[in-house]
């Protein structure tokens, strides 16, 4: 048999890492190593334990006990659940789309041909790359009721500020204005975005005698859609999982009285504060489908609305 | 450090002499072996990893360990937050890669002693010449789990009533009596409350908020209990504590307002730099701990009296008292040698080592903030009662009058009226700790009535309570 086996296709192996496609597939395999790796070696191993964890009751300490679907029946009877669930869905629908329309509005404006505008976009991108601590830290002080620059400002106009963090009214918004403050890299890829937009377009519907806003809205938006549909998918996920900013805001606790309690604070406090690890697995398995839901149904919609060059199936 | 990059000659050139060097060294006969008798025998020296505190007072201290155990040196390292959670020592314990000895937090200490993630040092304690009645009774007690011993007592602290003398006597109350029934809290503050309008210039008093009370602080004066004998039963929901949350609810209606305002006035006074609320003068009285005696030392404008809290109709003098210990963790290779750098941390020579490099922090202070006069310190309160006598012979005499009244009253709750902050909250104490916080906070804000906070508590300490000794009873 082994005589009339036909020969391996390694000479066609070969051939196809020196072909184009064959080269540019090693480029992607190489360019995405080090994360895969990263991954393989520090997070695949602790997301199944989770995921198996989150049926158990486990201290760290002593040995996991298995406890079929009990952290789960307890969670459902769990007020805090339900509590941080929704101030994480509030912040997600304020958030996000709030974010996306800033950065956007903001993409539109430096992608001008005027001077300086190097500069301008460095001022916008920066504080999205201010680490998350002392971006906190620095609004601490923005959101000071008596001092603060915030109720300072408000205070010209003769409008009296709220106490701002300390008030279960206002602290979600508080966190809000920070993560749209700070949403200057979404902000980079709308430029990206927009600067990818052949001008030959816009060129042919100005001959059309197109307004500002109709290029706006029937050239660059369209065009933007993969765009938009990346920044929301990503904007999402992210802000689902929203923690250090609200930890450093306050103090790991979620105040006042729970009106920050984010889910991963939630998370956190369960398996680092209180030890219940089985619990807290619990709790993020159950943002992971949540997340999964979600993304699914952003990509089943994204064929109504997204326009690309290629055919979403 | 000198950051100035170095050549790749001059790199090779030390490569190579460094390397000449160690194999000529290896060649070098080996320095002969005292001979039986002859001299004393060669110590090992022996380094212990500790993981505590971090900071400019604790990287010093440790280069004194020599002086009375010259085996030992000690590589110290930051071990992260104690207070709310373990997160470092719980998970290199449980990974074994756990330290030699460590500080841990007294009000969780029982919580992390039942589930082992502490050495029984009770018989290396017993073989040794140290003594059970040299320590704080409380502070020991609550090292103790299940009749053996865990760890020795550190540091301890201790909360009482700050009044403000200036203040007294401009609203005409006399400024060497303060108030002693909750009675006498309410009508002294409603008289040392001062508004402009609206907007609040100065508090009499604020329950809870200001200062380090907690809520337990109220329901100890008021006789409320925490726990059932056996430690198994919760007891937040008892008709004391209901009470007690009441009157801190009715306080603030009558005396303070809005709960929320009053917090983030106290935020205010501190982001404007102007410190605690009482040391700035915006509440006459404070109850907080012996610490805020270091505050006011910087302070001097600040005339104050300390005395034991005010008590309620039927409650008692009492306070409460918390701190830290130090331990030895499970798998510590040198477990000898482990305690005995915890008897000398706890002990005298370590509270003298501590209390040297408090001095030369409490001159920089003085030097940084620009402060009048000479550098004035406090001691911090020892558990280990013939340090704390040490403390008080070396430093007391240069303090002035109040310092050395509060530092008595200090002794005398730490003998004979404190509560501990452990053995009050048993095995979930983690949980105890925040949901009673909670309470507090959601009675105070009128998000629920004083009895559904207190029962709220209940009902999820218990739960906690009863899985942790669901698993200690399996173990």
């Amino acid at each position: 048999m082994a005589a009339t086996t036909p020969a391996l296709s390694t000479p066609t192996a070969r051939g196809f890492w020196k072909s184009l496609r064959g080269r540019e597939a090693l480029s992607f395999y190489l360019f995405i190593a080090p994360w895969t790796l990263g991954f393989l070696a520090f997070i695949l191993g602790p997301i199944v334990a989770s995921l198996a964890l989150g049926f158990t009751r486990y201290d760290i300490i002593l040995p996991a006990k298995w406890v079929g679907l009990e952290n789960f029946r307890d969670l459902i009877a769990d007020p805090l659940f339900r509590i941080s669930l929704g101030n994480t869905v509030y912040i997600v629908l304020m958030a996000v789309p709030l974010g996306m329309v800033v950065s956007f509005l903001i993409a539109l404006l430096l992608n001008q041909k005027v001077r300086g505008m190097a500069a301008y976009r460095t001022g916008y991108f920066i504080p999205s790359i201010v680490p998350a601590v002392a971006s906190a830290a620095l609004w601490l002080y923005l959101l000071q009721p008596q001092w603060g620059l915030v109720n300072g400002f408000l205070d010209l106009f003769g409008i009296k500020g709220p106490t701002w963090l300390a008030s279960t009214t206002w602290s979600k918004p508080s966190i809000i204005m920070l993560m749209v403050w700070a949403s200057g890299g979404t902000m980079i890829i709308y430029l990206a975005g927009l600067q990818d937009i052949p001008d030959t377009l816009y060129e042919a519907a100005s001959i059309d005698g197109a307004s500002w806003l109709r290029r706006l809205v029937h050239v660059t938006i369209p065009l933007m859609t993969p765009t938009i549909f990346f920044t929301l998918v990503m904007g999402i996920i992210g802000t689902f999982q929203v923690f250090s900013v609200v930890f450093v805001l306050t103090d790991g606790m979620g105040g006042p009285l729970n009106s920050t309690l984010v889910y991963l604070i939630y998370v956190y406090r369960n398996a680092f504060v209180f030890f219940r690890m089985g619990y807290a697995s619990a709790l993020s398995l159950i943002l992971f489908l949540i997340i999964l839901v979600l993304t699914l149904a952003n990509v089943r919609l994204a064929g109504r609305w997204v326009y690309s060059e290629v055919e979403m199936e | 450090m000198s950051a100035r990059a170095l050549s790749r000659r001059h790199f090779l050139a030390l490569s190579g002499t460094a390397a000449a060097s160690a194999v000529i060294a290896a060649c070098v006969a080996p320095e002969a072996a005292p001979a039986a008798g002859e001299g004393e025998p060669m110590m090992e020296t022996v380094e212990l990893n500790h993981w505590g505190f971090s900071g400019p007072v604790w990287e010093t201290i440790w280069d004194a360990v020599p002086d009375t155990y010259p085996n030992l040196t000690v590589n110290p390292t930051e071990i992260g937050d104690i207070v709310f959670g373990d997160q470092k020592f719980t998970t290199a314990v449980a990974a074994g890669t756990g330290p030699d000895t460590a500080m841990q937090n007294r009000h969780t200490f029982l919580q992390f002693a039942a589930k082992g993630l502490y050495q029984d040092v009770t018989d290396r304690f017993d073989a040794s010449d140290l003594n059970r009645d040299d320590y704080t009774p409380v502070q020991l007690n609550e090292t103790v789990w299940e009749g053996k011993m865990y760890g020795l007592p550190w540091g301890t602290d201790v909360r009482y009533l700050y009044w403000n003398k200036d203040h007294f006597a401009e609203v005409g109350l006399d400024p060497d009596q303060p108030p002693t029934t909750w009675a006498e809290l309410e009508e002294y503050a409603d008289k040392l409350n001062i508004r402009d309008g609206d907007e609040v210039v100065r508090y009499g008093f604020v329950p809870y908020l200001y200062g380090n009370s907690w809520m337990w602080l109220y329901g100890f004066l008021a006789g409320a209990p925490s726990l059932s004998d056996d430690k198994r039963t919760i007891l937040c929901d008892d008709q004391l504590w209901i009470d007690t949350l009441q009157w801190m609810v009715n306080f603030y209606d009558n005396y303070v307002g809005d709960f929320e305002l009053a917090n983030s006035f106290q935020q205010g006074i501190r982001s404007a730099g102007l410190g605690l609320p009482f040391v700035a003068g915006k509440t006459s009285m404070s109850a907080t701990g012996d610490w805020h005696v270091r505050d006011l030392l910087r302070s001097p404008g600040v005339d104050y009296g300390t005395a034991p809290m005010p008590i309620p109709p039927g409650g008692m003098k009492s306070t409460w008292s918390c701190g830290f210990s130090i331990v030895m963790a499970p798998g510590s290779e040198h477990p000898d040698e482990a305690f005995q750098l915890m008897r000398w941390f706890t002990g005298t020579p370590g509270w003298e080592a501590l209390a040297a490099a408090d001095v030369a922090e409490t001159k920089r202070t003085w030097e940084r903030e620009q402060l009048e006069g000479d550098p004035k310190f406090w001691p911090r309160l020892a558990c280990y009662l013939p340090a704390l006598e040490a403390m008080e012979k070396k430093y007391l005499p240069e303090l002035g009058e109040i310092e050395n009244s509060t530092w008595a009253l200090s002794l005398d709750a730490l003998r004979n009226w404190t509560h501990g902050c452990g053995s009050v909250m048993g095995v979930a104490a983690l949980q105890y700790w925040v949901e009673m916080d909670n309470a507090a906070r959601n009675a105070l804000s009128k998000q629920m009535t004083p009895e559904e906070a207190m029962l709220n508590c209940k009902t999820l300490v218990q739960e906690a309570t009863d899985q942790a000794w669901e698993a200690i009873d399996n173990a």
